[in-house]
């Protein structure tokens, strides 16, 4: 409102007084406060679309259960209650899930930051037989629905357990193992930006360490990681992330010991087929909230390390240049 | 000389696979291996008992399921290949304007762009099923005020008390509703533009200024052409993340999967590899002939 009404004040003292050079900066101003305004205007009304479901979430779940489908209630419930926590903590077997969860995100995030980004050097780096063939075989990994590969694979870690003893389902085995070996998840996407990254330093960093008297492996930890930290940043935070909300293959591999997004995934269907621990049954605003509530549940610990990291993370993202 | 060098090379071309090492024997024994076994599958049929698996050749039979006997299958594979095909473009632009928006400078600056990469963090999974369900369940309860926003009916019922054109409304409704699906949706590909954008050196906008060029010349002849590779960059990754995580047809092969009819899901997921890759190639070679990548 200000600002249009600035102009206005300034439209009336100056425009007709002076011409020429004068109107031409003031129209030019009035441009630039006007594509401003509108900046702004349109930043915050996408914040607000991108926001919305995560504070109605956080609204619905400090709600009674009379108040959730209650169209009085807009944002800041009637009476605030906790049971919603409790009940969906207890859907989630909150504790349990998040112990499986941290131990699966964590564990394959680092193997995969250190795997892929290895391989990507390699592939950076070294001229070697069959370089684009393999290459294009990381690319290809990504391509093919994860599926395809998923069940024999599990077929063989059955295999494995049956004939060794050594327990693989139900732990985080099976996808530390891929994730180690450089077929995790999105794994090609990260071979590919640690390749294009690595591809864009200098030589020269490696050329004096070789001077030096420094073998290529030593270079590469003593000289490349350091320099990559951003990279390795970036990498850690989308993989932490993409494990942490897999479904897919942590169904499969965790079927008695569900991992928070499959405890999530299933719990509609829980809530279904069962009544709650006092033998009433679940209403419709009761699925509703603890569904949401869930939801927050699930999302809090990866939403604490990004607001930790949030800074450092966008600012990898755009000094780094992901993509070469 | 020339012997010394050729053992340098040599040295150099082995200190690569070891490098790729890991990741080489990963892709053999739990990439090649699993994805042959998968080849095999799809032209046997599977009885499955507990420790063993039983075979028999049936030749193309699962293949020719889908198209014969299952209802489902062409439907949903043209649906979720439309889909993606149709997402693509609108994705790529929306989050180039909004990388344009946000790399500019202005207070608040780093919120904005926190809030805007916040679905990255919670953009897959379960999560978004969850807030999905929410927005169609509000318009199901209806007259939820807090959700009118975002609702389908209530935006609408404004337009047209406003005195608008239905046709129009029903534009307008379609793209406010694509809006929340969009900026849900394109975190990663705003976060590979504004690293584009950063990219550029502010020279080049510099002599573009003194030689009097507008906004608008800027930005097609400075900004567009420096960040072709995040554009083809994007294009690949949406089109990519349209088809293979976000498509019904993943859906549809879980389920085959569920039900123990790995033959069947193996059919499936290799016909989708073969025309998805052969799709992504095509539109790759397309898109990278129209941009130029240095």
């Amino acid at each position: 409102m200000s600002v249009f009404t600035g102009i206005a004040d300034q439209a009336k003292n100056t425009a007709p007084k002076k011409a020429g050079m004068d109107s031409v900066l003031f129209r030019k101003k009035l441009v630039e406060k006007l594509i401003a305004f509108f900046r702004i205007f349109l930043i915050i009304g996408l914040s607000f679309v991108i926001l919305y479901p995560v504070l109605y979430m956080l609204s619905v779940s400090f709600r009674a259960s009379a108040d959730v489908l209650d169209p009085a209630v807009v944002w800041i419930p009637r009476t605030f209650t906790l049971e919603n926590y409790k009940m969906a903590a207890w859907l989630l077997d909150y504790q349990k899930s998040l112990v499986t969860s941290l131990l699966m995100a964590v564990l394959c995030a680092v193997l995969q930051c250190f795997t892929c980004s290895v391989t990507g050097y390699g592939f950076a780096r070294f001229n070697f037989k069959g370089r684009t063939a393999l290459l294009l075989g990381a690319l290809a990994t990504l391509l093919v629905p994860i599926q395809t590969t998923m069940m024999p694979l599990y077929n063989s870690f059955v295999q494995f357990t049956h004939h060794t003893g050594i327990p693989t389902i139900d732990t985080p085995i099976p996808m530390a193992v891929s994730a180690l070996f450089g077929v995790g998840l999105k794994a090609g996407l990260f071979i590919f930006i640690f390749f294009q990254f690595y591809k864009g330093m200098p030589m020269e960093l490696e050329d004096a360490a070789y001077i030096d008297g420094c073998g290529p492996i030593k270079a590469y930890f003593r000289i490349m990681i350091p320099n990559a930290g951003a990279m390795f940043l970036v990498v850690f935070l989308l993989s932490l992330v993409w494990y942490w909300n897999d479904d897919y293959a942590s169904v499969l591999y965790y079927p008695s010991n569900a991992p928070l997004s499959v405890g999530l995934s299933n719990m509609a269907n829980k809530i279904l087929a069962s009544a709650k621990p006092d033998g009433t049954a679940y209403t419709q605003a009761d699925t509703m909230a603890y569904l949401k509530t869930g939801a927050l549940l699930c999302v809090a610990p990866i939403l604490a390390v990004y607001a930790v990291l949030q800074r450092r993370f966008t600012k990898s993202v755009i000094t780094s240049g992901i993509v070469g | 000389m020339a012997k010394r060098r050729l053992s340098y090379e040599k040295k150099k071309s082995a200190y690569g696979y070891i490098f790729i090492s890991l990741w080489l024997i990963g892709f053999v024994a739990l990439f090649l291996v699993p994805f042959i076994n998968a080849i095999i599958y799809s032209f046997n049929e599977l009885d499955i008992e507990p420790g063993q698996l039983h075979m028999t050749y049936v030749g193309w039979e699962n293949y020719l399921r889908a198209f014969t006997q299952d209802a489902d299958f062409l439907p949903v594979f043209t649906g979720t290949l439309t889909a993606a095909v149709v997402q693509t473009p609108v994705t790529v632009l929306f989050s180039l304007f909004v990388a344009i928006l946000l790399n500019a400078n202005f207070r608040g600056q780093g919120i904005a762009r926190a809030i805007f990469f916040l679905p990255v963090v919670i953009m897959s999974g379960p999560v978004v099923a969850v807030m999905n369900y929410d927005v169609f369940f509000n318009t199901l309860v209806s007259g939820d005020r807090a959700s009118a926003m975002l609702t389908i009916t209530s935006t609408q019922d404004i337009l047209q008390t406003l005195g608008v054109n239905p046709l129009i409304a029903d534009y307008i409704v379609n793209i406010t509703n694509q809006l929340f699906n969009l900026s849900w949706s394109s975190g990663i590909q705003i976060l590979i533009f504004i690293a584009g954008l950063q990219g550029i050196p502010t020279t080049y906008y510099e002599v573009a200024q003194i030689e009097g060029a507008t906004g608008w010349e800027i930005f097609w002849k400075v900004t567009l052409p420096s960040i072709g590779p995040m554009i083809l960059v994007n294009v690949f990754y949406t089109l990519y993340d349209g088809l293979l995580t976000g498509g019904e047809m993943f859906g549809k092969i879980s389920h085959h999967l569920g039900n123990l009819e790995f033959a069947y899901a193996s059919a499936l997921s290799l016909m989708c590899f073969i025309v998805w890759g052969l799709l992504i190639a095509i539109v790759y070679k397309i898109v990278s002939s129209w941009v130029s990548v240095k």
